[in-house]
This record gives structure tokens, sequence and C-alpha cells, in this order.
């Protein structure tokens, strides 16, 4: 940790889409690991017999959920202008994988994965709901528990979501924008509140497609 | 792209997406020709190969040729693609193959041959050429199966014998010509058979004597020569090599740049294909391996590069190379790997550094546990300097050694089965006379059988394979002679290595036998959780094909065997019968 101080670190948010989607969280973060070698960014080094590079991703993305602002943290031996960053590796980016903000924050602290604890989801059905989905959204805004089924380790279990949404608009008349916990603490998968809104309405789930998107995991990094 | 719903029910989707790290982007309506490198077997594996990266960028480096790559579909993508008509795609441009001029497999092991039937039939292609069409691609073969390309040959339009670096390109100025013209497939084929390395099965015609053996082979087409040569690259430091490889985005089998050190190999072990087909042995100048290496890294990203041949000891400059390597690339956390390096008292410098960023087991491959065997089969290593390679390896911090042993060699003995059980025990008790301080942990050492499968061009092509039940039996015998308990046994199966038997030294017979066990069901059947015995046992009955005489039989030297039409530059059958017969002198 000690030799930590003396690097530089930055927060790089990028986007996830087309057929990056179908990447997993090790495959992405070893994605990024040849595309900084092959960036020549002068990156940092953990100690020890087997060392690896310091980097480091937050909140991974479900396979196949497109991602608009994802967020990962490097850690340099020298400061590098964040423009130079930006265009070094994005050159070694694949398609679907743009980066769209970098910012330079203290060495010390804790890691961005540490802080996020929201995330903005975009979800679109396949069917259109005409106004029940606005009256459905204000009634489970309106509630103040919402008992769901989960599956865990120990079979199933009734949980309360409500806590864990924060805010839901209706952007058209199948697809909403959804603020829900997400981070170590609290975290609320996607799919749960949609199946629920669905459950909620006359169509069947099976007639049903829903779309996933993540617009934004809570940590602001400036804009490029 | 398949639709998201499909890749998402998928175990691995990231298999059939592409866009890689140096995926090469063409327009396809722009180039003469479109050419499908199909690999027929899972993505993670076809994607490790290096001979897929050479082909890859040799014919992407024309202009007037797009090649794009598929793989075999998994089984559970393949039932999704079957449920919803879905196509087999290259993963380039995501266009059928159907849209393809031509369809090219790569041969690399008999096992994959259900999944070029399998692909062919996903892609919405008749798999037999003669039910094929000028509407339909070409479909050829290439690699080291296509030694016996026979048992294909009902199933494709060419093949290509030998390395593609040096000749393919014929082919494509043909085509590129063939296809201005507006010809039709045959007469592109005439025109390429004069080629140097190409054989057009159609253009041959096989009679058969009453007891099975070949009786005639000859050609039936006045252009196709007698016998096809096969061609292979002169000056490996000019040959062509890849200076941006394909880096997948999901992790492979082996996730490394490669150079390849030399090609071919001189020491001559009998059972070893690859030894006979890859002569002459031609090696590369450690200017130019260096360079590629750099090349390759600074491309790729990756850390670790691979030093690639048959066996990397032959190398007479590999302590220079691997000194260069270290100097320049330690520093950036780059490993070097040498897959093929055997261990002995005189390497073990080389071995230091190899291993100097990542520590795993070593592998010996003494395939023969008596010096009688060993020399039968002619590897040349005696149980001294064995002992002597273990004893390096331990003092230089290994403890964990891999041992690879054949079972079903001629002229085995009980004996020799038991001497593999007392070899691997001396390994142990060479490891406890260490100095204690030395010792960090148990040793533990891994003895693996394979069952041994005569091939085409060694001096054993013409040994009857044993039986499944012998196999067994001797896997049993060298299981009872393993005392210690710091050894652990591993066997291959010997149903698989029976059936590789037999299509590795088939004729166009057995072209029904791949046909039926594919419409069974088989696929992937180099992989133990897919291959069924049962369901090969059944296509060899039903298509009324005897697995004995293609598996079993010992041909006699007189007998034309399917492969003799191949010229294999140096190895000619007089040589092969007379070092077939140094091993009947030595019993
Ligand atoms: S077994 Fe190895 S050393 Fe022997 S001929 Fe084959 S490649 Fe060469």
């Amino acid at each position: 940790m000690s030799l930590k101080q003396s690097y530089f670190r930055y927060r790089i948010s990028f986007t996830k889409l087309g057929s990056t989607r179908f990447i997993g969280h090790l495959d992405l973060q070893s994605l990024f690991q040849r595309a900084i070698k092959r960036a020549k960014l002068p990156v940092a080094y953990s100690e020890g017999f087997n060392p690896h590079q310091l980097l480091s991703f937050a909140a991974p993305l479900p396979l196949g959920m497109g991602g608009f602002e994802e967020m990962l943290e490097i850690f340099l031996i020298y400061e590098v202008n964040v423009k130079e960053i930006v265009t070094l590796l994005q050159d070694q980016l694949p398609d679907g994988i743009d980066i769209v903000g970098v910012v330079e924050v203290p060495a010390i602290g804790r890691s961005a994965a540490a802080i996020i604890q929201k995330a903005t989801y975009r979800i679109t059905f396949s069917h259109n709901f005409d106004i029940r989905l606005e009256k459905i959204i204000s009634d489970i805004l309106t509630s103040e528990s919402i008992k769901v089924e989960k599956k865990g380790k120990k079979g199933m279990s009734v949980v309360d979501i409500r806590p864990d949404i924060f805010e839901i608009v209706v952007d058209e008349d199948n697809s909403l924008r959804a603020i829900l916990a997400c981070g170590s603490e609290r975290n609320l998968k996607a799919n749960i509140l949609a199946h629920h809104i669905l459950g909620l309405s006359e169509i069947a789930q099976n007639d049903c497609d829903i779309t996933y998107e993540r617009l934004s995991i809570g940590q602001d990094v400036p804009k490029l | 792209m398949y639709p998201d719903k499909i890749l998402l029910q998928a175990e691995k989707p990231g298999r059939y997406v592409g866009n890689e790290i140096n995926m090469v982007r063409k327009n396809p309506t722009e180039v003469a020709t479109r050419f499908a490198f199909a690999f027929p077997d899972v993505y993670e594996v076809g994607m490790s190969h290096n001979g897929l990266q050479i082909l890859y960028a040799l014919f992407n480096r024309r202009d007037d040729v797009y090649c794009e790559r598929t793989f075999a579909p998994w089984s559970d993508m393949e039932m999704l693609m079957r449920e919803h008509n879905l196509p087999l795609k290259s993963l380039e441009t995501y266009s059928p193959l159907a849209d393809f001029d031509f369809v090219g497999f790569t041969l690399q092991y008999e096992m994959t041959y259900t999944n070029i039937l399998n692909m062919i039939d996903l892609a919405n292609i008749p798999i037999k050429a003669k039910d094929r069409g000028e509407e339909h691609p070409i479909i050829c073969g290439g690699g080291p199966c296509a030694v016996n390309p026979e048992p294909l040959a009902e199933f494709f339009d060419f093949f290509f014998i030998g390395e593609a670096e040096e000749a393919f390109d014929g082919v494509f100025d043909i085509y590129a010509k063939h296809k201005a013209d507006k010809g039709d497939k045959m007469t592109f084929l005439s025109k390429i058979a004069v080629l140097p390395g190409v054989y057009v099965p159609a253009f041959y015609d096989v009679r058969y004597n009453a007891d099975g053996s070949i009786d005639n082979f000859a050609p039936n087409n006045l252009g196709a020569p007698e016998r096809v040569k096969k061609v292979h690259v002169k000056d490996m430091d000019r040959a062509f090599y890849p200076e941006k490889p394909l880096v997948p985005l999901i992790e492979t089998v082996h996730d490394r740049a490669v150079i390849e050190i030399f090609r071919g190999c001189v020491r001559g072990c009998r059972f070893c294909q690859a030894g006979y087909i890859y002569r002459p042995h031609r090696q590369k100048s450690v200017d130019t391996l260096f360079e590629q290496a750099q090349k390759l890294l600074e491309s790729s990203g990756h850390e670790e590069i691979s030093l690639l041949s048959l066996a990397s000891n032959d190398y007479p400059h590999l302590n220079e190379l691997v000194d260069l390597l270290c100097e320049r690339f330690t520093s950036e956390n780059v490993s070097i790997s040498l897959p093929s390096l055997r261990i002995d008292a005189t390497n073990s410098e080389v071995l230091r550094k190899v291993q100097s960023v990542r520590k795993s087991s070593l592998t010996f491959a003494p395939e023969g546990g008596s010096q009688r065997m060993r020399d039968i089969v002619n590897k040349n290593i005696s149980e001294d300097e064995i002992l002597q390679g273990a004893r390096v390896a331990f003092e230089g911090g290994w403890d964990r050694l891999k041992l690879y042993f054949m079972v079903g060699l001629p002229a085995e003995k009980d004996s020799d089965l038991a001497a593999i059980g007392k070899l691997s025990e001396d390994l142990v008790s060479v490891y406890y006379k260490l100095p204690k301080e030395q010792r960090r942990r148990p040793v533990s050492v891994t003895v693996s059988t394979s069952c041994f499968v005569p091939k085409p061009f060694t001096p054993f092509q013409w040994f009857g394979q044993e039986t499944v039940e012998n196999f067994m039996s001797k896997q049993r015998h060298v299981k009872q002679s393993i005392k210690s308990r710091q050894i652990s046994y591993k066997y291959h199966d010997a149903e698989t290595s029976v059936m590789e038997g037999a299509l590795s030294r088939g004729d166009r017979r057995v072209a029904a036998v791949i046909e039926r066990a594919w419409r069974l069901g088989a696929r992937f059947d180099g992989w133990s959780e897919h291959f069924s015995a049962d369901i090969w046992r059944n296509a060899f009955e039903e298509s009324g094909v005897s697995l004995d005489f293609y598996a079993h039989r010992t041909r006699p030297y007189d007998e034309i065997l399917p492969w003799d039409f191949i010229d294999m530059a140096g190895v000619n059958k007089d040589y092969l019968i007379k070092e077939s017969q140094k091993v009947e002198d030595m019993l």
C-alpha cells in the first residue's frame, strides 16, 4: 500500500456496447490490461512473485447488458495528461468500448468500487404498456415496501426491494429509467425490478423481451 | 451478430461475436475472393492455434482476398441455431458461410471430422462435393491430417498438402481470373490441380481388390499429376509471418504471443508423424526471431511469449535467444515459455531464465518406460539422462513433474510396461536424495499414458493397432507397477485412440462411417465429455465398414496405402520400410 501513495490514480469512464457486451468481467480486465500495455501507459504493477497491473473495476456489468458509463481505475507510476491517456488508450480498444471521461483522483482514498452506491438503468420492454406503465410506477413509488421472492443460496426468500429504488422515470410507453442501489452494501438487480413490473401488468412474462442498459454508475467522471 | 436472445442463452456468447484486436476489416464487395477459414473446434481452441494466425494474416495481406473466420459452435449453440434456423456465420462480417467463395478447413486432428460435416451442414451447404453446385462455396482443407485426406475425399473439392505460405497464392491468382471469366467449378479445379500441393479427389479413381485393399489409384483427368507433391517453405527467415496477431477478447487456451523457432525435427522418433511430415528441419535466425517477438508483443499486449517448435533443445542458439528476450522483456513483465523444452543437464541455465516469472510444472516425455522400448521407437534418451534432467529440475525448485508415455507400441512386452512404474519411482527417489532443505514439500509426479496410434508417413504406418481390450489391460499393468503415493496415474481413453487410428489410416470408404457417426449425433469427438464409443461402433456397423480392417490390421509392405500418392519430400516408402525393418531386426 505504501508504494501506491507515490503513484498517480486515474478514474476512467467508458462504454461497453455492441459485441463487447458479451465479454465477461475477467475478460474485460485482461482486455484493458493488454490495451494499456499496447498503449505504453506507465502502469504500476503490484509487488510480489506474480506482478499484475494495478487496475480495478467498479461494479461488474451483467453479461449482455450495455453500459454507457462504466468505470475503472488505474495507477500510473508518473503523471500523464488526461487527454493523452484518452488518445493513447482509445486507439487500443475494440469497437464498442469508448472512453467517455478521465479524471485524476488522489492516490490514496477509497476505490471507485467502494464508493459506488447507485446506478441508473434504462429498462425497455418489447410490449407497450400504454398508460398502465405510468400507473404501475407511481404505485411502486408510493408504496412503503415491495416484497419480491428472491432465489438465494438457501432457496427462496422474500425481500423488500423498496429501499433499493431511488427513482423511476417513465420515458416512453414501454421504456423507463431507474436509479437503483448498486454496490457491495446494497444492490438491486434491474431484472428483479423489471420482472416485478411485468408481474403487475397484464402482459405475459414469456411474451415480453426486456432490454437492459446501464446508463451510469453514480461516480461522475467529467465528460470529455 | 446473432440476436441477443440467442447469444444470451449460449454458455459463452463471447465465442460468437468476433471484434477482436487486430481483426481485419475489409469491404467484402470490394474483393475478388472471400475465404472463410473454418476451424472445426471450439473458438478458444482454434484461436490458440498458431497456424490460424499465420494463414489469416497471409491470406489477408492480399488486397483481393478477404479471409474471415468461423469456428465449430459448441453443442448448446448448435441447438439454438438449429432451433431458430440460424446458419453458421463468419465472425468478421457475420456473413453466412454459403456466401463465400471458399470455405477452408484446417485438419489438425481426426476427431474433429464430424465437426467439419456439422459445420458444412449448419451453413446449409450439402456435405458431399458431388451434391454441391456452382452456387456453393468451394470446400478445401489443409493441415497435418491432409497427409491422408482420403477419409474426407468425398466431402472436399480440394486439399492443399503442405505449407500454405509457400504456394497458396497460386490458388488465389487462378481463382480471381476464373471468377472474372465466370468459369465453372470443375474448370477451376482442373486449373489448380497442376499446382504443387493441390489434390483434387474427384480427379482420381480408386479400385479395390477382393480382400479390401487398394488395387489401383490413378488420375482420371489429364492435368492431374500421378503424385501430389507436398510443398514446404524453403527459407524460414523469409517466410511470411504475422506482425499483428489476433488478440481474442475472451480467455482462450493459450493467450500469448508465439514465435516459431524452427519447423521440422531432426530426431526421427518412429511413432512421430510430425517428425516426418514437417521435414526438412528449417530454422529461423536469432535476428528474425527477436524482431518478430518485438513486433508481436508490441501489437498484442501479451505478457507471455512462447517459443514454438517440435523440440526446442535442438535450436542451436537457444541460449542466445532466451538471453536476448529476457534482457529486453523481463522488465516489462513478459515471461518466456518453452513448451517443448526437454530438460537435461545442459540447459538448467535456460530453464531458470524461462521460468523466472512463473513457475509451473515440468514435462518429460520419455515415451517408453524401458530402454528397449525407447530404442524401438528411436527416442534417443537414456535412463541416466532422464534422471539427471529430473535432478536438475528438482534442484531448480520444481517439485511437480509430468511424465508422458505411450502404451501399445510395436513389440511391447509386460516388462516394458512395468518399466514405466519403475522409472517414475526412480524419479521420486531422486527427489528424496536431495538435501532436506531443498525439499519444500512432497514431490508430485503425474504419469500419463496415451494409446499409440500408428500414423501415415511413419515407419509404423503398417502396424496393426492394439485393440481396446489390450490397451486397457496394458493400462492396468502400468497402474499396478506404480506403488508410490507421490505418483498419480492418468491414461487416455482407448476407444478414442482406436477410432482415431481407423480414421487416420482410412481410405475413401471410411467417409461413410464419418457421415454415419455425424448423423448419429457425434460432435467434438476429441472432447471426452462428448465422445461416444457406442455411436462410432454403430457407425462402423451400420455403414458396413470393418473397424478391424482399418485399425487393427497389419498391412504388408507391398500393399498400396491410401496416402501413397502423396510425395512427402524426402520421406519415401523405401526409407520408411528400412526404418521399420530396423525395428524387426531388434526383436
Ligand atoms: S517426438 Fe519430438 S523429438 Fe521425436 S521426432 Fe517427434 S518432434 Fe522430434
